[in-house]
């Protein structure tokens, strides 16, 4: 097993107030221009004024900061319980575009609110939605969203003032791509984290040099307040057909995110300890609770959604070795605090648009790419390859035609043409459709997690055994594998507690040659994942009970368990010949 | 082991075998070939005689290259089934090139590209460091995705009286048939589902009025296309011609990367014991494709690529790949081309039927480029080079900023996404390489048992450099030292042989050269040892002593020893060149 030696504070250790400040002080210098640009970008792309500009900065701000603290917390069923930072991604730019220009604030106000409830449900859903937004799915999504968003960021690279040359906007948007790009390929260690704002001040000095850097807005803004109340415009509560049209877009691309954000939480609790751990999915399901709440927030608030920043929190753990939630706690403050300094934001809105157009660039680029990693995380047979191929394709085939809208005419053909949409649905229904159409076969058995269940449950095994001709030798191997499973889960402390025992259920899904099989049991605290990777540790002796995970293992080409809130899944795979 | 094969590439099987496979291969590969000239043609602006011809050529040029490839003569042919016809790769700039200059356009821009192949084929095993798995996957990436608008803008061409809801629901009929059933039907029903879905979306338009099939009553049944289809050449390129070179250069390049993986599974399939991949050969397919294109320039058709696909499926069906399979299907699709029924019956599909066969073509192109960047691993700085190119291409594809900057002519072919797309990635691969803190090393020995202390300073002086240890550093001059001894063996009489002349009984009056190569990565050194070696193939040798159950010949310890040394040895035999890559892990 390795470990993380570099690790200088764990997660739950207590670091000195000085340390996490100052690493606090470090996670909010290299997230806060990502942030406000975002935000930025979508504002003056959504053809908002300056007003909602200042409020859409300052509760971004606001609410990047409380929940970066509520995510280092345990409260309840929110909180990651680890550092873990969030902000303003660029997933919702082309989304929030559309909807500031179809129904301005109120309407992106509108949409993100009744948006995050699906993110709700999805974190409460979110064992049995995994067979539907499959890693095919979520990462053809995440492709469709940095191709529809690329010409947002780069048609304001002409965006100079008229005294500067035609030049100004290329040149600088090619300096602060080349800067940021040269020095993320060969710059390691700490300079790494400071990549994108060398670019980016690279990129404003050759716009200054150009005399295209306009400074007025940043003298005339004060050194501390909160913007005047004509930013915040409410909500639309008389939804029309812009709100259903777009509604379907929001929902898919918010669901699409908290799949990306389980992804995130796993991450995180792998980098902030020494020694890894098996996944706690309660703590992922804590963190998805806040990042609903942080959407629902920012729709609350009109703002672009904020959610969690698993690259630069996992970068800034390794590069200072300090994984302590306080940092979490001081970095929110500091975030907080920031919001009321209007002088600081100021500065970084009047960072020129071709800058921020290649920064965004940038950005995106990473995006496609974990698109990719997405999608072929799972491995891409000839059935997921058609998935991702058609969809991505039709995705970006009819984002720019207006089949729909000619044909259905404005409002539901502009929600039909939309290729992020139609990318995600195609995707979604085609996996739907394998699922439903699938020669494997299913079966299910529920019963008492309890010893007297066993001759139930070894019927049960045989059967299926039978069922796929499986000759004695590999129907004995199912039959141990599940006895052996059942006795792992009957070691458990707390079943002896329990007045009543837990109901078990048992799904079997026979696949060619290979039977895997699901325990789905109401269990707490231990971890059998965990238990199995500390059998690996030991040189010599054996603990009671430990034979029962010694044979699973034996039996079992491979176990997997995950635990979330109310639930425990052991899964377990068998192999079998005739 | 493959006990499905029933023959072998090498094996004669019986005429009437060879007949009803070959014509299956001929059924699965008619299809495309027919799809991607029509789709060319038409999405280029082109009229039924420049297709007629077209159709015409790209069959007389698969055929002839189909049975090519099946041959090894001299420097050409794969010695495999390599089914040939054009590709969706070529369609996006193949039919910039048809609406901006005509046929004649095409014809001179291919012939020229097809130089280029010529010359990846030959540069081959020193183009692999800047032509990486991540910048071809990347252009075929940006290939799919700045073609995808432009195959849907066909969706209403259809007949005026038809409705307007005609053309999306032929092809959205079309794509859910011929989608559904490649997702759940299995064997030849899948390789079938694009053309049953092509059927079926041509009956969905019938009642629509939007299929006209009268013009195959007046073709003839059998005859030749009339010569007013040769388009010829323009032989004064201009402004268009050179806006469009580059990509048409850069797309001829990464498919010829992507032909060498083709060969090289062409090679794993075909037999019943693996075998490790004959680079000699993948040259030979190499330039055989490169032929190919350079015919359809001459013939003004799009350009022809290998269908590895079509090709390892058949034989996956058949369990039948002697070449003369090869041959079968070449004849018949030369025979075909003087069918003009055929071409006139297939001039009446529709177009938004042949919409959604082509995007699902691009789709298949888009995820075979996503699996090519991801092939050997994405770090941080491969991420960053995938994603700012494709996002640079995709970025500066929708917009003119180079034309408004630099006006029509330079401003063109800078806005031209692909373009713009695979240079960023070229560049920046050849960045990363060129400023690699690894410092590279390099001696040049003779190929002799003479030059081993040599080999052994020049190794140890690397391990120094590096800070490894003691027992690092002997590993790594001993991993050297049995490289050399592999290449290098004596007989009984102590007289040395150059491993692949062993046969010959004759030792060499002149040793070969020896060119070392090593690059220090993290924790490891690979050594590159580049010589004139032929036939025999180190891997080969190494996977063979695993089969053995006792006894070790005399010259085979030197093999036992550089596996044991080494942690991988990669042996690629190319025309006039070896390449032993040995890799050695350290601890510091």
């Amino acid at each position: 097993m390795s470990s993380t030696e570099s690790i200088r504070y764990e997660t739950d250790d207590r670091c000195p107030p000085l340390i996490a400040l100052t690493v606090g002080f470090q996670g909010v210098a290299v997230t806060i221009t990502s942030v406000v640009l975002y935000v930025t970008i979508t504002v003056r792309a959504g053809g908002q004024d300056e007003g909602f500009l200042s409020w859409a900065v300052f509760a971004s701000l606001v609410i990047v900061g409380i929940l970066t603290a509520l995510q280092a917390s345990k409260i309840r069923r929110f909180g990651s319980g680890h550092l873990f930072i969030m902000a303003v991604t660029p997933t919702f730019i082309a989304i929030s575009v559309l909807a500031l220009n179809q129904g301005g604030p109120e309407l992106l106000a509108s949409l993100i609110v009744v948006a995050s409830l699906a993110y709700l449900v999805l974190a409460w859903r979110l064992p049995f939605m995994r067979r539907v937004i499959t890693p095919a799915v979520s990462g053809t999504v995440l492709m469709l969203i940095a191709v529809t968003v690329l010409p947002v960021a780069l048609n304001r690279v002409d965006e100079v003032p008229s005294s500067a040359p035609d030049a100004t906007g290329p040149v600088a948007a090619l300096i602060t791509v080349v800067v940021s790009a040269g020095m993320t390929l060969r710059v390691v260690g700490f300079w790494r984290l400071w990549t994108p704002l060398v670019g980016l001040a690279a990129g404003c000095v050759a716009v200054a040099l150009f005399g295209g850097y306009e400074f007025g807005s940043v003298a005339d803004a004060a050194w501390i307040g909160v913007p005047g109340s004509s930013g915040f415009k409410g909500f639309d509560l008389t939804p029309g057909a812009d709100f259903w049209a777009l509604l379907p877009a929001f929902v898919v691309v918010t669901v699409v995110g908290g799949i990306k954000n389980i992804g995130g939480s796993v991450a995180i609790q792998q980098v902030g300890w020494r020694q890894p751990r098996a996944t706690d999915f309660r703590l992922v399901q804590g963190s998805l609770n806040t990042n609903g709440l942080g959407v629902f927030l920012s729709g609350i608030a009109g703002t672009p959604p904020a959610t969690v920043h698993t690259s630069r929190t996992v970068q800034l753990i390794g590069l200072t070795g300090v994984a302590s939630r306080y940092v979490g706690y001081a970095f929110g403050a500091i975030y907080v605090g920031l919001a009321f300094l209007p002088k600081l934001t100021a500065v970084l809105t009047t960072i020129p648009s071709p800058v921020m157009g290649a920064y965004i660039l940038t950005a995106v680029a990473l995006l496609f790419v974990e698109g990719i990693r997405t999608v072929v995380q799972d491995g891409l047979d000839t059935q997921k390859t058609m998935v991702v191929g058609i969809s991505f394709a039709l995705g970006v085939g009819l984002d720019t035609q207006t089949i729909f809208a000619d044909l259905l005419g404005g409002t539901w053909g502009v929600l039909l043409d939309n290729g992020v949409l139609i990318g995600a649905v195609v995707a979604v229904l085609l996996t739907v459709f394998l699922d439903l159409t699938s020669p494997q076969q299913r079966e299910r058995l529920e019963t008492e997690l309890d010893l007297s269940k066993l001759p139930e449950l070894d019927r049960f095994l045989g059967g299926l055994a039978s069922q796929m001709d499986w000759s004695g030798e590999s129907a004995l191997r199912l039959r141990s594998a599940g006895e052996e499973t059942l006795m792992s889960l009957l070691q458990s402390e707390e079943l002896e507690s329990a007045d009543d025992p837990p109901q078990l259920i048992v799904q079997a899904l026979l696949a060619g040659d290979a039977v895997e099989l699901e325990f789905l049991a109401v269990f707490d605290d231990e971890n059998l994942e965990d238990r199995l990777a500390y059998l690996s540790e030991e040189a010599e002796g054996m603990e009671e009970g430990e034979v029962s995970l010694r044979l699973l293992r034996h039996y079992a080409s491979s176990v997997h368990h995950q635990k979330y809130h109310g639930l425990d899944i052991v899964t377990v795979n068998v192999k079998g010949s005739p | 082991m493959s006990d499905a094969i029933r023959y072998e590439p090498d094996e004669h099987c019986p005429p009437g075998i060879a007949a009803i496979a070959g014509l299956q291969g001929v059924v699965l590969a008619l299809a495309p070939i027919v799809s991607i000239v029509i789709v060319t043609a038409r999405a280029g602006g082109q009229d039924a005689g420049y297709f007629s011809w077209a159709l015409f050529a790209a069959l007389i040029i698969a055929g002839a290259l189909t049975a090519l490839q099946a041959t090894r003569f001299r420097r050409f042919g794969a010695g495999h089934i390599l089914i040939m016809g054009p590709t969706p790769n070529y369609i996006a700039i193949s039919v910039l090139a048809l609406a901006e200059g005509g046929p004649e356009l095409l014809a001179s821009l291919t012939v020229v590209a097809s130089v280029f192949y010529l010359v990846l084929a030959f540069w081959l095993p020193f183009l692999r460091r800047v032509v990486t798995p991540v910048v071809t996957g990347t252009v075929l990436m940006l290939i799919a995705a700045t073609i995808l608008p432009v195959a849907l803008d066909r969706l209403d061409d259809i007949p005026s009286d038809a409705p307007e809801a005609a053309g999306p629901t032929i092809a959205l009929v079309t794509l859910v048939v011929s989608t559904l059933l490649f997702l759940r039907a299995s064997g030849v029903w899948r390789l079938w589902s694009p053309l049953i879905g092509i059927v079926i979306g041509s009956v969905v338009a019938a009642p629509f009025g939007a299929y006209e099939i009268s013009s195959v009553a007046d073709a003839a049944w059998v005859g030749i296309p009339k010569g007013s289809g040769f388009p010829g050449f323009d032989l004064n390129p201009g402004a268009s011609f050179w806006s469009l070179l580059p990509a048409f250069v850069v797309v001829v390049l990464a498919g010829g990367v992507k032909n060498v993986s083709d060969s090289v599974a062409i090679q794993q399939v075909s037999w019943r014991r693996p075998r490790v991949p004959d680079f000699r050969l993948v040259q030979g397919s190499l330039n055989t494709n490169g032929l190919g294109i350079f015919a359809a320039g001459i013939f003004g058709t799009p350009p022809n690529s290998v269908y590895s696909g079509t090709s390892v499926s058949l034989i996956g069906f058949t369990g039948v790949a002697a070449r003369r399979i090869g041959y079968v299907i070449g004849g018949t699709l030369l025979a075909l081309a003087f069918l003009p029924k055929l071409t006139a019956f297939l001039l009446t599909l529709p177009s938004p039927v042949m919409v959604a066969y082509i995007l699902t073509a691009i789709a298949l192109l888009f995820v075979s480029g996503v699996r090519t960047v991801v092939q050997d691993g994405l770090d941080a700085q491969k991420a960053l080079v995938v994603g700012l190119s494709f996002s640079l291409g995709i970025g500066i594809d929708n917009q003119t900023i180079f034309a408004d900057l630099l006006g029509h002519k330079w401003g063109l072919l800078l806005d031209n996404g692909m373009l713009v797309g695979a240079l960023a990635a070229v560049l920046m691969t050849v960045f990363l390489d060129l400023t690699s803190t690894q410092r590279r090393s390099r001696l040049e020995v003779e190929l002799s048992v003479s030059s081993l202390p040599e080999i052994d300073r020049f190794l140890q002086d690397l391990a120094v450099r590096n800070g490894w240890n003691e027992a690092s550093t002997q590993r790594l001059r001993s991993a050297g030292e049995e490289a050399l001894l592999s290449l290098v063996q004596t007989d009984e009489t102590g007289e040395e042989m150059i491993v692949g002349l062993v046969q010959s009984d004759q030792p060499p009056e002149n040793h070969p050269r020896l060119i070392i190569q090593a690059r220090p990565e993290a924790g490891m050194v690979e050594m590159e040892f580049l010589a004139v070696i032929d036939e025999e193939n180190l891997e080969d040798r190494l996977a063979s002593l695993t089969e053995e159950s006792e006894g070790t010949q005399e010259g085979q310890l030197s093999l036992r020893l550089l596996r044991h040394y080494a942690s991988s040895v990669h042996h690629q035999k190319y025309h006039g060149l070896d390449i032993v890559t040995v890799q050695v892990k350290a601890t510091r």
